[in-house]
Formats: structure tokens, sequence, C-alpha cells
């Protein structure tokens, strides 16, 4: 009877120590709240502070407490991230780049056309089979996040076909190599500018072509560049991601990939600004009739070349070409294995 | 027995005068085009969506460019409230309707030409459209099915 208590008592005293032991480092976690940099051109007020804000309140639950800190400016955020004032941080694709480029790569050119395309490749990369990818050299994706499409906005509707859009003048970041690279490979005459004059120069008829997603359209009044003359081509060149990035050592393990299945279960809410935002476009036309396979064929060019050349990560370009090829199997790649 | 009699009799008499409604003929098929623009001054979306079968093709040719947009029925009607939004003074002029049938009483084709007149991003403007609409008879009421047009747009 005295050996039984005692083995139940030991079995008792010891789950006790193990749960207080367990405490104590959950409590040695979350003494500290972690600092989340978050960017969003609109600040506070912007609907990607108020996600984050919400995300906020579901790490809680998980055990991290995150201060945000809203940023205007992105480079000033990745600075921050560098520096270690942040330890968590959301930023554009282009941005997580040089952090992860497996991640930031599902902006390739050409590489999405719809948003269930990006739908099924944020669930595949959210698995966990996926994670090892999601991580590199400390730093984990713990999210991605849809913007939309990326559309060519045109001052003139006669830039109907792939031959004359080359040679005309496209405003880029001129930040973005990518964007760069991508313009001399589609054969634009590139006219770098920065994010507050972007706008401006296309706006002002400085530049023919401005690449931009649709919830641009608004906030920036790119239907004033577009005018009565041009037109904006309803066919996405890439996808835009926003993407929440963190310093490993700095979290709980598993963290990355619990935050990683949150953002996947609110990929529709997540998109709803920018449906509605495609809503408003004006002169928002297919590819002219014949154009589409030719506009296709040279998406497709620069994506392989800028792959071949280290641009693009070659595992995710495998994936998206299986994910364009399960949603529309018709297409003439889907018979080749060039990618 | 009576009773049932006069009540197959009136079902039946009942669900001839709704099919009488949708018979698609030069009148109804008039009647259709106007209340189709009628409901784009108005800005009523429902009704459009429910002028325009599902799986309607729009080909918009701009005669200055000589080339050919195909639009879904989605596109289409995303252009029309985009309009709503950026147009003031909108007008529709429609001139030399004419209608054919291809089949008589459930499908047929108007054609017309449309002055498009309206006040966009600081700018009056107008077009011509020369249009050929195929309607159908499908859930009982009168769509369309295609619209061809050449416009100076």
């Amino acid at each position: 009877m005295n050996s039984l208590f005692n083995t139940v008592f030991g079995r008792a005293k010891r789950r006790y120590l193990a749960i207080m032991a367990y405490t104590f480092m959950l409590l040695a976690n979350t003494a500290q709240a972690q600092t989340f940099c978050v960017f969003d051109v609109l600040g506070v007020q912007g609907p990607f502070y108020g996600t984050m804000l919400e995300y906020s309140t579901i790490a809680r639950k998980w055990g991290v407490k995150l201060d945000l800190k809203p940023y205007t400016n992105e480079e000033k955020a990745v600075e921050d991230f560098n520096s270690g004032v942040c330890d968590l941080i959301s930023i554009t694709g282009i941005r997580a780049r040089d952090f992860n480029l497996f991640s930031s790569s599902i902006e390739a050119i050409g590489g999405i056309n719809n948003d269930a395309q990006m739908k099924s490749v944020i669930e595949t990369i959210a698995r966990p089979e996926a994670a090892k990818l999601m991580m590199q050299d400390g730093y984990e994706i713990a999210g991605v996040l849809p913007i939309g499409g990326v559309y060519l906005f045109l001052n003139d509707r006669s830039i109907n076909s792939v031959e004359k859009i080359k040679g005309k003048k496209i405003a880029i970041l001129a930040h973005d190599l990518v964007q760069l690279r991508l313009a001399e490979r589609l054969g634009f005459q590139a006219l770098a500018a920065d994010i507050d004059d972007f706008a401006i120069k296309f706006n002002q008829g400085n530049a023919d072509i401005l690449p931009a997603p649709a919830i641009a359209y608004m906030p920036l009044e790119l239907f004033k560049g577009v005018g009565n003359k041009g037109l904006v081509l309803k066919m996405p060149i890439s996808y835009l991601s926003l993407q929440v990035l963190l310093r490993s050592d700095k979290f709980p393990a598993n963290y990355g990939q619990k935050s990683r299945t949150y953002f996947t279960s609110m990929f529709d809410s997540l998109l709803k600004p920018t449906r509605q935002a495609e809503q408003e476009i004006l002169y928002f036309f297919p590819a002219p009739d014949g154009e589409y396979d030719n506009y296709q064929a040279l998406l497709r060019d620069a994506r392989i070349s800028m792959t071949k050349e280290g641009i693009y990560d070659a595992k995710m370009m495998t994936l998206l070409k299986k994910v364009r090829c399960k949603n529309e199997p018709n297409r003439a790649e889907c018979t080749d294995g060039k990618e | 027995m009576k009773k049932s009699l006069t009540v197959l009799v009136l079902s039946l008499l009942m669900s001839n005068m709704a099919h009488a409604n949708s018979i698609l003929n030069k009148n109804s098929a008039n009647k259709f085009i106007q209340d189709f623009y009628s409901a784009i001054k108005k800005h009523d979306y429902k009704k459009l969506d429910l002028m325009v079968a599902d799986n309607a093709k729009i080909k918009w040719h701009l005669l200055k460019m000589e080339q050919t947009f195909t639009l879904s029925k989605v596109d289409y009607l995303q252009q029309i409230k985009a309009n709503w939004h950026f147009a003031s003074q909108e007008n529709f002029e429609l001139k030399d309707i004419n209608y054919t049938t291809t089949q008589e009483g459930l499908s047929g084709t108007l054609s017309l030409k449309m002055i498009e007149s309206k006040d966009i991003l600081g700018e009056k403007s107008s077009q011509e459209h020369i249009m050929e609409m195929d309607l159908v008879i499908a859930d009982d009421m009168i769509k369309l099915s295609a619209l061809k047009t050449k416009t100076t747009f």
C-alpha cells in the first residue's frame, strides 16, 4: 500500500515538476514581446497593418506576444530587421528575395495566372513537408499572403500586341533588379522610378506602360494615366505577395508552421480588397484575340532565362508549372519538360 | 373530380400565359433592348445580370485598331459597372433596330446602331457602335447570348 502510494505520489510529483518547468519555459519565451515590423504604405490605417494586428491576437494564443511597429517605408523596415530592431517583419515578395529565394520566386513572371493557382501554390508551400524550403540561414518565412495580379496599364490601346509593346517606356522600381532584368528581357525601355514617383511618371505621360496591382488603381489614380485612350490588360504578368519573415532563434519551434497554416486559411478574406479593386478598373480588357498565346510565350521565355541566371528558384518554377498545368491542362507548355 | 379538373385547366392556362410572356418576337426583342439600356442608365446591376446569359460571349471589334476583344459576361458587366463609377450624363441613342428570327419564338438576332455619349474622365465622349445581339429564351425569359459590336471606341 505504502509502495503504491509512493509510486503514485512520485508520478504526480514528477508530473507537477514537468508542468512547472514547461510553464517557466513558456514564461521565459513570452516575457519579452517580439517586435513585429509591419510595412504598409498606408501605415496603421492600411489593410496589411489591420491584417497583422489580427494576426498578433492569434499569435498570443500560441504563447507569443507581438508588438507591432508600423512602417510606410519598406526599405527602412528591412534595415531595421537586418539590424535586429525587428524579430518579425512583413514585406513584399520582392524584398523577401534576399532572405528566401524559393518563397519570393512565387512572384515569377507569368508564373501564376489566376487566384485559384495562387491559392494552390500557397497551400502547397504551407504544408509541413515544405517547411525546410521556408527556412534559410536562420530566417523563416512564416506566411505568404496574396496581393493579387500585376497588370499592364497602357496609355494607348494601339499598343495591342507583343510586337508593339517592345521599345515602349515602362516605369519600374529602381531598387528592384528583377524588374530591371524583366524589362530588358521583354524588350521594354526601362524608366527607373522610386515608389513615390512611379505612378506619377505614368500619370503624367512620361511612361507608356506601368506594371501595377489592382489595389494601386484608385489610391494612385492610375485611371489618369490610362485616360480614355488607354487600356488595362486583364492578364496578370505576375502575382504579388506579402511575406512574413522571422528570425528563427527568436520564436518557439513550430511557430512558423502554425503561422503559415493560419495565413493559408485566411487566403479568401485576404484577397477581398484586391477583388474589389479589380471591379473598379475602367477599360480592363483581356488580351486581344490571337495575342494571349504570344504574350504567354514572351513571359515564359523571360522566366526560363531568368531561372537559368539564378534570379528565380528552379524548385519553385517546377511547382508553379505543375499548378498551372493542373489548372489549365491544355496549355502548350504542359507537354514539354522545359520547366 | 370536377374541382380537380378545374385546377388542371387553370394551371395549364397559367403556364401558357407565363410562356406567352417570354416568347421571342420583334416586339419582345424591341422591349428587351429598351429595357437593357434603361437598366444601364439606372445602374440596375441585378437586372443586367439576369438579362445576360452566363455563357454569353461579347466580341468588341475596335475599328481604329482593327482588333477584336472577346469578353465574358463577367468582363462585360464589370466594364459597365466601372463606367458607372467614372462616367456621368450617359446617353444611349438606339437606331435602325431590326429583328431576325432564327428559331420561331425561341431565338433571334437584333441588329442596331447605338450612339453612346457621356462625360468621362473630364472629357466628353461619343462612340458609335454597330451591333448584333443574339437573343434566346432561357429560364423562361429573354437573355442576351452573344453580342458583336463594331465600335469607334
